[in-house]
């Protein structure tokens, strides 16, 4: 019976990935080397701006739009009282945060996005300091402004610019944040321009022209379009038939006949001295959205493909994007399978997985680490009750251990679409470590509890979980999770061997590491109950032997990829170190208990202390190569090494102590 | 109380010992740089703290591996149901002496070509440095070189070599210079570099390649045959380095201070580099040099790619470095070359010891597991 739930329960999880059709927000991208839909595009936009893949706005009963509820103003009248009811609350996904940018609505211009962090900043740029500290484009713009034409150094973000180019580091926190702040600004105005040239801003004046390339009267075209209606002209003209030829030469002279393009051109001209481009014009190449046939080549954005004069190998794509764009301009309903030329097109001339780019989307929507999350800390919260109190034995003792198997199905059914996406091991960044080693902490505290069935591998199994899951959240804050690898790294067995064994060697030490502290607890609030410790203890010391393992082979195999990529075993590299470190330790603890030196509780103190050597293997080296002067995330993360450290220390030296003391006494 | 060699409190110590060297040769390598901390921490006999001498990281391993054998020839040791333990300590002695002969035994350096000047037949240590006397006339067609070690190059030492007509006496190397002139001109001084200016060694950079090295050296003709060359002579390694000429009886030498050359039996024409870099980005997805290795007349075209090494004759070619010049369009193809004897060893070890873990682990997880 149990059984079936299980698998019910996979299904049920990978299934509702796979669930979906073809729609505007898988249509593919390229951003930072990779390809993928347009959502991951606009999260990873978005986390740029706010630090989040999602937006939460209110909007007021004067339709003011805020980042905060308290920011509404009070109506005048007290009759009005009633409208601060109408103050909404609005969660906007990613996506439909950048279509109405794409469209170049001009309200998108006041939606607060913009997150400062500092209010140092935002007295600089003349702005106010409110709750939750996001601005909209505008604030954030006229700010800028402000400095740069009002404050004495008239150009100041050129300068920063120019400072940091040539001497990095020279620059202190506020002026880095300042130069941050308009770089932002830069993104934030291409991604407005950046489809300008396929959205119907062109009104053609001259009828006789309108009529020459076949457009109704008044009506609005993009600039794609027209090239495409002049391309169209153009081979109309090359088709016509001699006599029609002899017509035209009458019409326009002997020239136009020679040279085709010339009356195109002509026509160009004319538009040209007619119509406002200034929307138009603006050159970006941030919306690579134009597919090329080599992978490995750059794709095209609007602007691209005009200046390239290609325009007429994407006529289908164009027009379809064209009537997107309308739609959403127009705010009626699109229609996705309107999109299937599109997908077709995409699939079968480019050879590109159209799955890929749903699954990609659907990852992102699902949240599958958020749900893990969940579980696991309801796991640790249920099996916490149950140690605790008299149910320990009764039939709710399987209710924590299913909610861990339910939250360590999500992180598998997570790691293994990552994998499906990526076609790499699901070890290549930070990131996706902490992921796996969250995977691998928790699979053998499952498998510690099918074997023991006592709950206390639950509590472990679940508090490594929260912790590391916690953790990945920070790093994922970073950027784009699925980043493109540098060469030496870009080789998959060595990567799939190395990295997977010492980051499951992280995993196995933090389990054994954990087993130690819930022993010193155990052994200092009811040290009579020596059969239980004894058992305990065993499991440290399983524990301990395959956290070694994978330890010690996971390096060796670094030392063989080392001398397979570049010539050395052995270089002595932080990293390297690092790893060496924990099997060291590791070492030292078994031949320690061998030499009789400890016995029990010191042995569960030092495998508390190796929680140590992993964090700084894992995460304090990173630190290592970083200069004083960084600021943001990378302190934070030095804080967090340090406070986790002491933490450990105090923990494991003040049971430790403890017991000491009440041994003594006895 | 006598405590055997085999004893594993000593292995307690020795251990706890490296992973304090291993700790502060780590964090000191943001100081001194990778190099300077292995010559101090691992590869040291002694480390010298203040005038405090402590085991260095090869002594340290020496205990080590002294501890490890005489665990291994003890005596009732080889049992059968220490056969775990015993496949996982031999497996690390046969670590720590591949390790030995690697140290001792095997040379690397960089090998350097560039679509210009296409062939190379030497690599450059990326320590050592040595002075290097050309002859450019001996054979009309060859040229005839002199090295001598930067081992030898101590201040107040005399060196000179049979088939040269001058004696060179070392007056100061550094491994890290500064040029500065002079207020008046040295009446000794030789060469554009010595007659105006004058060195001074300075603390090493932290990237061992970024030390300027340096010598200032008294040359003076053998028997004082031909006193016009005598005089002080400066040689400092830069990327455009002043090179040295002098004219003896009709015949040209050069002076240059240079990384140690070694040369191969055979010779390396590169064809063509090439990197890929991720559409739209500047990271590099991969590097590949087409290559043909020149030996007695026999050509083999062959592929160098990261993750991919040309192994050849005992040798192992590694894509380490590319460069473009954006002016000219030389690109630059840099190779790490290994000559390494203990290869072997790690791979063999450490099968030996995933299969004594194996071992352990099957012989005593489930008794432990046990409730």
């Amino acid at each position: 019976m149990k059984k079936y739930i299980y698998t019910i329960l996979f299904f049920l999880i990978i299934c509702t990935l796979y669930a979906s059709s073809f729609n505007y927000s898988h249509i593919p991208i390229q951003e930072e080397g990779r390809i993928k839909p347009l959502d991951s595009f606009a999260r990873n936009q978005l986390l740029k701006f706010n630090g989040k893949t999602s937006l939460t706005i209110y909007i007021c009963w004067d339709d003011q739009v805020v980042s905060d509820i308290s920011q509404c103003s009070e109506p005048v009248f007290s009759s009005d009282l009633e409208s601060i009811q109408k103050n909404k609350k609005l969660k906007i996904n990613a996506i439909d945060w950048l279509m109405p940018i794409l469209i170049q609505d001009i309200k998108t211009l006041d939606i607060p996005i913009f997150k400062i962090e500092n209010p140092d900043v935002v007295n600089v740029i003349k702005l106010e300091w409110r709750p939750k500290s996001t601005y909209s484009y505008n604030e954030i713009n006229n700010g800028l402004n402000y400095i740069d034409n009002n404050i004495n150094n008239p150009q100041l973000i050129e300068n920063l610019k120019i400072r940091n180019s040539n001497q990095k580091n020279s620059l202190d926190l506020i002026d880095k944040q300042l130069l941050d702040l308009s770089q932002k600004r830069d993104l934030f105005n291409q991604l407005y321009h950046s489809a300008s040239f396929l959205l119907p801003n062109i009104k053609i004046e001259n009828s006789n022209i309108s009529r020459l390339l076949q457009i109704e009267d008044n009506q609005l075209i993009s600039y794609a379009s027209l090239i495409i209606s002049i391309n169209n002209l153009n081979q109309k003209i090359e088709q016509r038939s001699k006599q029609d030829r002899e017509k035209l030469l009458n019409q326009f002279g002997q020239k136009f006949i020679d040279d085709p393009n010339l009356l195109s051109d002509f026509i160009l001209q004319l538009l040209i001295q007619e119509i406002n481009f200034d929307n138009v014009l603006y050159q970006t190449d941030i919306l690579k959205i134009f597919p090329t046939n080599k992978i490995d080549n750059t794709w095209m954005s609007p602007n691209d493909i005009i200046e390239k004069n290609i325009i007429s190998e994407y006529v289908l794509e164009i027009m379809i994007l064209q009537n997107l764009f309308k739609s959403y301009i127009n705010n009626t309903l699109f229609d996705s399978s309107q999109l299937l030329p599109y997908k077709n097109n995409i699939s079968s001339q480019y050879e590109l997985n159209t799955n890929l780019l749903i699954r990609e989307s659907n990852y992102n929507k699902a949240q599958l680490f958020y749900w893990s999350l969940i579980f696991y800390i309801l796991s640790f919260i249920s099996a916490t009750i149950l140690v605790m109190s008299k149910f320990f034995n009764s039939k709710f003792k399987i209710v924590p251990f299913l909610l861990l198997i339910i939250g360590f199905l999500y992180n598998t059914s997570g790691l293994i679409i990552r994998m499906s996406i990526l076609n790499r091991p699901p070890v290549s960044t930070l990131y996706e470590s902490i992921i796996f080693v969250a995977f691998i902490a928790v699979l053998l505290a499952i498998i510690l509890e099918i074997i023991r069935r006592d709950n206390l591998s639950l509590l472990i199994g679940s508090l490594s979980g929260i912790i590391l899951h916690y953790l990945s959240f920070g790093y994922a804050a970073d950027g784009d999770t699925f980043g493109v690898l540098v060469a030496v790294l870009n080789s998959n067995f060595w990567l799939a061997t190395h990295v997977t064994t010492i980051t499951t060697g992280y995993g196995t030490t933090i389990i054994a590491s954990l087993v130690g502290h819930l022993y010193l607890l155990k052994y200092a609030w009811n040290p009579n109950n020596k059969k239980e410790l004894q058992s305990i203890f065993n499991i440290m010391l399983a524990t301990t032997f395959i956290a070694l393992f994978f330890t010690m082979f996971g390096t060796i195999l670094g030392g063989i990829w080392g001398d397979q990529s570049w010539g050395r075993f052995w270089g002595w590299d932080p990293k390297e170190n690092g790893a060496l470190l924990i099997v060291m330790w590791l070492l030292m603890m078994l031949h320690l208990k061998i030499s009789g030196w400890v016995k029990g509780p010191g042995y569960a103190l030092g495998l508390v202390l190796a929680n140590i050597t992993v964090a700084l293997a894992w995460f304090g080296v990173n630190l290592l190569s970083v200069g004083l002067h960084n600021y943001g995330f990378t302190e934070g993360a030095a804080l967090n090494l340090l406070l986790f450290t002491i933490f450990e220390l105090l923990f494991g030296s003040l049971l430790y102590i403890k017991i000491r003391i009440s041994n003594y006494q006895d | 109380m006598k405590i055997k060699l085999s004893n594993p409190k000593i292995f307690v110590v020795t251990i706890i010992w490296l992973m304090v060297l291993v700790f502060f040769g780590t964090i000191e390598q943001k100081y001194i740089g990778l190099y300077e901390a292995q010559n101090k921490y691992f590869s040291s006999i002694i480390l010298w703290v203040w005038y405090f001498p402590l085991p260095g990281g090869m002594l340290t391993m020496f205990f080590l591996t002294i501890n490890l054998s005489a665990f291994l020839f003890k005596k009732n040791i080889w049992k059968k149901t220490n056969l775990g333990i015993l496949t996982i300590h031999s497996g690390v002695m046969l670590l720590l002496l591949g390790s030995a002969i690697t140290y001792f035994f095997s040379y690397e350096g960089a090998m350097q070509i560039t679509t210009k000047n296409k062939n190379s037949n030497f690599i450059q240590s990326y320590h050592d440095k040595e002075l290097a006397i050309i002859n450019l006339n001996e054979f009309q067609d060859s040229i005839e070189y002199t090295n001598f070690s930067d081992k030898i190059l101590t201040i107040g030492n005399n060196i000179t070599y049979s088939t040269i007509p001058f004696e060179i006496e070392i007056l100061n190397y550094c491994t890290n210079s500064k040029i500065y002139s002079l207020k008046s001109k040295n009446e000794l001084g030789k060469g554009d570099l010595a007659i105006s200016n004058d060195i001074e060694c300075i603390n090493t950079e932290v990237e061992d390649s970024e030390n300027k090295s340096a010598v200032k050296f008294y040359l003076k003709s053998k028997n004082n045959i031909y006193k016009n060359i005598n005089g002080i002579y400066i040689s400092r390694l830069s990327p455009n380095q002043n090179i040295q000429k002098i004219t003896i009886n009709n015949i040209e030498y050069v002076l240059i201070l240079q990384p140690k050359r070694t040369y191969l039996p055979f010779t390396i024409e590169l064809i063509d580099v090439i990197k890929i870099s991720h559409p739209n980005t500047q990271i590099a997805k991969s590097y590949t040099s087409e290559i043909n290795v020149l030996d007695n007349q026999q050509v083999r075209r062959q592929i160098i790619e990261m993750n991919a090494p040309l192994r050849y004759k005992g040798y192992t070619f590694y894509q380490a470095h590319y460069e473009e010049d954006q002016i000219t369009g030389i690109k630059t193809s840099v190779f790490a070359v290994v000559k390494n004897y203990g290869r072997l060893f790690p791979y063999i070890s450490s099968i030996i010891m995933c299969f004594g873990v194996l071992l352990q682990i099957i012989v005593r997880l489930p008794r432990l597991f046990k409730k």
